[in-house]
C-alpha cells in the first residue's frame, strides 16, 4: 500500500467513541519520510483528529529528515499556531521549537498555565506537562516548575519563564548540533 | 517390520495422547506474569515485564523499575492491607529481550518506542483479557502487550503497571458542545464520553463537566454569548485526586489505599488474624493480648508474649516465688495509751501494687497507677533504674522484646507460624553465626551495608534535613531519613476562605490547616473545613442563588452578575484574623460541649486559642456498644456502664475490702481463796471496729460481714449497708466478752482456758455469705493482732 493510501486508511478508521482506533497512528510514524508530504497536506484538514495524527507523526519523523525538509515542516506547522484547538496549537509549537523555531516558545510558556488535558493523550496528560517537558528539554531551564503542585503554586515559576523569554527572545540561538537553544542569560 | 511399527504405534498411543494433553495444558497454563502471594503477614504482588524495541535500554528500565516500585510501595517501603494490617510489597521484575518473540512465557511483553524528544506518545498496555478480576486466576493471566515511550517517566510506567494488576483508569475523556448564555448560565448541547468506551453519562459525570466549564468561565477562557466545543478529561466521580490511576494534574500521584484493597480483594487475598499480633492494639477475639499495646490486655501477673499469648511472668534465670500474704502498713502505727495498748489503723494503705507506696522488699517499683489505692496524699511514683521497666511492681527486662538482651525462642521455634527471635543485638553473643549481624528487629542478616539512603547509625549520620527525622526501617534493618510533614500549623498552609457551591447556593467555606503530631514522623496535615453546616444544621448561605443556581462559587443566571465581578469574587482570599466560630471551632468550652457528641470530646487548641471537637475512639478495655460487646462476666458481678461520660462503655463490678480494722482486748484475773483453795475469775472483754470499702467501679447491695476473734473468743456477724463505688461503710463495732472461774490463783490459772492467750487475732471477712458477686472474691479478708492488756 502506498504511503498516502495507508495514511488515509488509518485516519479514516478513527472513531472518537473508540479510543484504541487512534493507537494505529504509530503505523504512520513507521512509514517515515515518505509520509511527510501527505502529512503536511493533512495539517490543513478541517478535521481536528486528522490534524492531530499529522502532528503526532511529524513530531517523530521530523527529526529524521534533512534540514531543508525540517524547515518546510516548520513553515507549515507555524500556520497552526493560531488553531482553535489547544492541543493542535501546542503540538505545532512543540514541533517547531524542537526543529529550531523559537517562535513556538511563548505558546508553550502560555500553556504552562493550563492543566487541561491534551487531546487523545494516553495516559491522560495535561497541556502544562507537555509544555514543561519540551521547554526543559530544549532550553535546560525549569525555574522550579512542577506539574505535581496546585496551579497557584506554579505562578512564580511561570513568571520566571515569562521573564526569561522577554529577556532572551532576541538573543536565543538554535544550535543544530546539540539541538538546544543557547545565547540566553541563565539568571532570569 | 510393519507389524513392529503397528505395534509401536499402538504402544505409543498413550504417549501421543499424553504429549497432546501436555501441549494443550501448556497452552492454558497459568503463568505468573502478575501474581500475588502471602507469607505470614507479608503479601507480595509480583509483576514480570519484558521490554523490547529501539527505546529499551538497561538504565532506563532500571530507573522505571525503581521509580514504579517506590511509588507502589510508598514512603515506608510497603503498603497495608486488612484489619490486621498485613504489609503489601510490590516487586516488579523488568528485563530487556531482543524482540517480541523472545519474551518469556511468564512475562508481559511491551515494546519501547524510541521517541527522539519529549514528543507526545500514546503509551498503553493491552491486557487481552478482562482485567481487574483476580489476575492470579486462569483466564485472567493472559499476557499483556503494549507500547511505552523511552520518554515515559516512572509515574507513567507505574500507571500502566496498575493496569497489569487489574486496575482501570480513573479518568474519563469527554467532548462537550456548550453555550455560555448571555445571562452567564451554561447550556450543554452535546456531551460524549470518548474514553473509556461505553461509560454511561450519569448526573455525576454531567456535574463534573459542568464544573469544568464553570472553571473555564471563571478563568475567562470562554465568554458569554458564545458556543464552544471542548475536549478534555476529568477524574471519575469518587476517585482520589492523587490517584496514580487518575493522574489529576496538580497532585503528586501515588497508589491509594483503594488500589491496594482492590488488588488484594479481587484476588481473594486475606490478611490472617494472627497478623494483629504486635500491631500495638489489643484486638479482642483475634488475640489474647498485644505486647505493644498499653495495657497489653493480660491480667495482673501475666505478660504478653510476642505471640500475643498471656503467660505467667518468668524472667529467665530469675524465677521468683509469688506469695499472697497480706500485711498492713500503717502511717501512724501505734498509739500507746497508759495501761492499754491499742492497735489503731488510720489512713490504711493496703500494700497493693499501684498504691504509690514502695512496699520493699516485695515491691521494686510502683507506678502509683491504681485508681483507688493511689488516691492518698503520700502516693508517689517509684521508677525502675534505666533499662528496666516496672511490671507488676517488679523492675524487669521485658522479655521477650527485641533488644532486651535475651534471645527469645518459644517452644517449637523454627516451625511455621511459631515466632521468635533469631538473635538479640544486645545479647552476648548475639546468637548469629559468624559473618552475620543481628538486626534491630532480631534477625540475623549478612553483614552488608545498608542500601542507598539508609544508614546503620541511629542519627542517620547527620544526613537528615531540617524537616526530617531519623527512623528505624523494619524492612532493611537500617535507619533512614523520614520526612516530617509539618512542625506547626503554618507548615500546612494558610487559612483559606473561599466561595463554594452547596445546595445550589453560595457558601463561604473556611479551610483551616492543622498539624497533627507536629515535628514527628507521624506528623500530618489535616484540614478542618467549615462554613456549610454546624452541629448537623445547614448554615444560611452567603448568597441565595434562587432562581438561578450556583456554579464554581458564584450564582449564575442572575442578571446583575457580571463576568468581571464574578471573577473578582471567586478569587481565593487569605485572612489571618478570624474568630473561632469562623474557623469551625468554638470560643468557649461550653459552646463546644453543646455540639460535641460523645465519645468525641472538646479539646483546646493552643495555636488557635479555640476549642474544637476531637474525635475519640473507644479503646483499651472500653467499648463503643452499650452492651460492651457482650464481654461482661456476670459471675464477677460485671455490668456494662458508660465510662465517665465519654460515650465509651466498660465492664464494671463491685469489690468489697476491709480497709480499716482495729481491735482491743482486755484480760483480767481476780483470785479469791478460801481454806487454802484459791479460785480465780478469768474475764475477757474485747472490741473490734472495722470499715468496709467498695473499691469496685459498680455499686454494691447490702451485705454481711463476719468478725472472728481468736483463739476461741467468738464469731459474730454484722450487717453492712449498700455502698457506691469507692464508698466506705460506717464504722462497725462489735463487743466480745468471756468469763470463767478456774482453780488456782493469778493469771497463770486462767491460761488453762482456750480463749485466754497472750496474742489474739481479729479477722473481718467482708461479704461473708457471698451475697454479692465481686470482681475479686479473694480480697475480702483482713486481720489485726492485738495484744491483750
Amino acid at each position: 500500500m502506498k504511503p498516502k493510501e495507508k495514511i488515509l486508511s488509518i485516519i479514516n478508521g478513527f472513531d472518537r467513541n473508540n479510543d484504541s482506533t487512534f493507537d494505529r497512528v504509530e503505523e504512520i510514524v513507521e512509514i517515515g519520510e515518505p509520509a511527510v508530504p501527505y502529512l503536511i497536506e493533512l495539517l490543513y484538514s478541517n478535521d481536528t483528529y486528522h490534524k492531530w495524527a499529522a502532528l503526532y507523526a511529524l513530531s517523530r519523523i521530523g527529526h529524521e529528515v534533512d534540514r531543508k525538509k525540517q524547515e518546510e515542516i516548520i513553515s507549515h506547522v507555524k500556520n497552526l499556531f493560531d488553531d482553535k484547538n489547544p492541543t493542535i496549537r501546542q503540538t505545532a509549537a512543540g514541533i517547531a521549537v524542537g526543529l529550531g523555531e523559537k517562535e513556538g516558545i511563548p505558546i508553550l510558556i502560555e500553556y504552562l498555565k493550563s492543566d487541561d488535558t491534551r487531546l487523545l493523550s494516553k495516559p491522560r496528560r495535561s497541556l502544562s506537562s507537555y509544555s514543561i517537558s519540551v521547554l526543559r528539554y530544549y532550553t535546560r531551564q525549569n525555574f522550579g516548575y512542577s506539574i505535581y503542585v496546585p496551579m497557584d503554586e506554579r505562578e512564580e515559576a511561570i513568571k520566571k519563564w515569562e521573564n526569561w523569554w522577554e529577556k532572551n527572545k532576541d538573543s536565543l540561538v538554535w544550535d543544530p548540533n546539540i539541538r538546544e537553544y543557547g545565547g540566553y542569560v541563565i539568571k532570569s | 517390520m510393519i507389524a513392529d511399527i503397528k505395534k509401536n504405534c499402538v504402544r505409543n498411543v498413550p504417549s501421543f495422547i499424553l504429549i497432546i494433553f501436555i501441549l494443550l495444558f501448556l497452552s492454558n497454563t497459568t503463568f505468573s506474569r502478575t501474581s500475588i502471594s502471602t507469607e505470614d503477614c507479608d503479601i507480595t504482588v509480583t509483576v514480570n515485564i519484558a521490554f523490547y524495541g529501539d527505546g529499551a535500554n538497561q538504565s532506563l528500565i532500571d530507573k522505571w523499575e525503581q521509580e514504579a516500585e517506590n511509588l507502589w510501595n510508598g514512603p515506608h517501603g510497603y503498603r497495608i492491607f486488612g484489619y490486621c494490617k498485613c504489609r503489601v510489597h510490590f516487586d516488579f521484575n523488568m528485563k530487556i529481550v531482543s524482540n517480541k518473540d523472545s519474551c518469556p512465557d511468564d512475562y508481559h511483553c511491551i515494546e519501547v518506542k524510541n521517541v527522539p524528544t519529549d514528543n507526545d506518545h500514546r503509551s498503553f498496555v493491552k491486557t487481552g483479557a478482562m482485567p481487574g478480576k483476580g489476575f492470579d486466576k486462569g483466564p485472567y493471566t493472559k499476557r499483556a502487550t503494549g507500547e511505552f515511550s523511552n520518554r515515559d517517566d516512572g509515574k507513567v510506567v507505574a500507571h500502566e503497571i496498575g493496569h497489569l494488576m487489574g486496575l482501570d483508569d480513573e479518568y474519563f475523556d469527554f467532548s462537550v458542545d456548550f453555550t455560555i448564555n448571555n445571562d452567564g448560565s451554561i447550556t450543554i448541547n452535546n456531551l460524549i464520553i470518548t474514553y473509556p468506551p461505553g461509560m454511561p453519562i450519569t448526573d455525576d459525570i454531567r456535574k463534573k463537566v459542568r464544573e469544568g466549564i464553570g472553571n473555564l468561565l471563571s478563568r475567562g477562557r470562554v465568554s458569554k454569548g458564545h458556543s464552544y466545543t471542548w475536549n478534555s478529561s476529568s477524574l471519575i466521580p469518587g476517585a482520589m485526586n492523587d490517584s496514580i490511576m487518575g493522574m489529576e494534574p496538580g497532585f503528586n500521584w501515588t497508589a491509594t489505599q483503594g488500589h491496594i484493597d482492590q488488588i488484594c480483594e479481587e484476588t481473594d487475598t486475606e490478611c490472617p488474624n494472627k497478623c494483629c499480633c504486635g500491631n500495638g492494639k489489643f484486638d479482642a477475639g483475634r488475640e489474647e493480648c498485644d505486647p505493644k499495646a498499653i495495657p497489653t490486655g493480660c491480667k495482673d501477673n501475666l505478660y504478653c508474649t510476642s505471640l500475643c499469648k498471656c503467660l505467667p511472668y518468668v524472667i529467665p534465670g530469675h524465677e521468683t516465688t509469688t506469695t499472697s500474704t497480706t500485711t498492713t502498713i500503717s502511717q501512724k502505727e501505734t498509739t500507746t495509751i497508759p495501761k492499754k495498748t491499742t492497735t489503731t489503723l488510720e489512713t490504711v494503705v493496703t500494700p497493693r501494687c499501684g498504691d504509690g507506696y514502695l512496699s520493699s522488699p516485695r515491691e521494686e517499683c510502683d507506678m502509683a497507677d491504681h485508681p483507688i489505692y493511689s488516691n492518698w496524699s503520700g502516693a508517689k511514683v517509684y521508677l525502675c533504674p534505666k533499662g528496666k521497666v516496672c511490671v507488676n511492681c517488679k523492675c524487669v527486662q521485658l522479655t521477650p522484646t527485641c533488644g532486651d538482651g535475651w534471645i527469645y525462642r518459644p517452644p517449637n521455634y523454627g516451625l511455621p507460624g511459631v515466632w521468635g527471635e533469631e538473635c538479640d543485638p544486645k545479647a552476648t553473643p548475639t546468637g548469629c553465626e559468624e559473618g552475620k549481624i543481628c538486626t534491630q528487629d532480631c534477625r540475623c542478616e549478612s553483614e552488608e551495608k545498608c542500601p542507598d539512603g539508609f544508614y546503620t547509625s541511629e542519627d542517620c549520620e547527620g544526613k537528615c534535613g531540617e524537616n526530617e527525622a531519623c527512623e528505624f526501617d523494619l524492612e532493611t534493618g537500617c535507619y533512614s531519613c523520614v520526612k516530617i510533614a509539618c512542625k506547626e500549623n503554618s507548615d500546612c498552609g494558610e487559612i483559606i476562605k473561599k466561595r463554594v457551591c452547596y445546595n445550589n447556593d453560595v457558601y463561604e467555606q473556611t479551610i483551616i490547616p492543622i498539624c497533627y503530631n507536629p515535628g514527628t514522623p507521624e506528623a500530618e496535615c489535616k484540614f478542618r473545613i467549615s462554613g456549610i453546616s454546624r452541629g448537623g444544621q445547614l448554615l444560611p448561605p452567603l448568597e441565595d442563588c434562587d432562581p438561578g443556581y450556583c456554579l464554581d462559587g458564584q450564582c449564575v443566571g442572575k442578571i446583575t452578575t457580571t463576568m468581571e465581578e464574578t471573577t473578582t469574587i471567586t478569587e481565593t482570599t487569605t485572612t489571618t484574623i478570624m474568630t473561632c466560630e469562623d474557623m469551625g471551632m468554638y470560643s468557649s468550652e461550653s459552646a463546644c460541649d453543646n455540639e460535641c457528641d460523645p465519645p468525641d470530646r472538646c479539646v483546646y487548641h493552643e495555636g488557635y486559642e479555640c476549642w474544637y471537637c476531637q474525635q475519640v475512639e473507644c479503646g483499651e478495655g472500653l467499648y463503643e456498644s452499650s452492651n460492651c460487646d457482650g464481654e461482661c462476666d456476670p459471675t464477677r458481678g460485671e455490668v456494662c456502664e458508660e465510662y465517665q461520660d465519654t460515650g465509651c462503655y466498660r465492664c464494671v463490678c463491685p469489690d468489697l475490702m476491709v480497709t480499716s480494722i482495729s481491735a482491743k482486748v482486755s484480760l483480767s484475773a481476780n483470785t479469791h481463796c478460801q481454806d487454802e483453795i484459791c479460785k480465780t475469775d478469768c474475764s475477757l472483754s474485747a472490741t473490734v471496729e472495722f470499715q468496709i470499702r467498695n473499691i469496685g467501679a459498680r455499686a454494691v447491695d447490702a451485705s454481711t460481714a463476719q468478725v472472728k476473734l481468736a483463739p476461741a473468743v467468738g464469731t459474730e456477724t454484722e450487717a453492712v449497708e449498700s455502698l457506691d463505688p469507692g464508698e466506705v461503710s460506717t464504722t462497725k463495732t462489735l463487743y466480745f466478752s468471756r468469763f470463767a472461774t478456774v482453780t488456782g490463783s493469778g493469771m497463770v490459772a486462767c491460761e488453762q482456758l482456750d480463749w485466754w492467750s497472750s496474742e489474739y487475732t481479729a479477722t473481718v471477712i467482708a461479704d461473708f455469705e457471698n451475697d454479692v458477686a465481686e470482681c475479686d472474691e479473694d480480697n475480702n479478708e483482713n486481720s489485726v493482732y492485738p495484744s491483750p492488756t
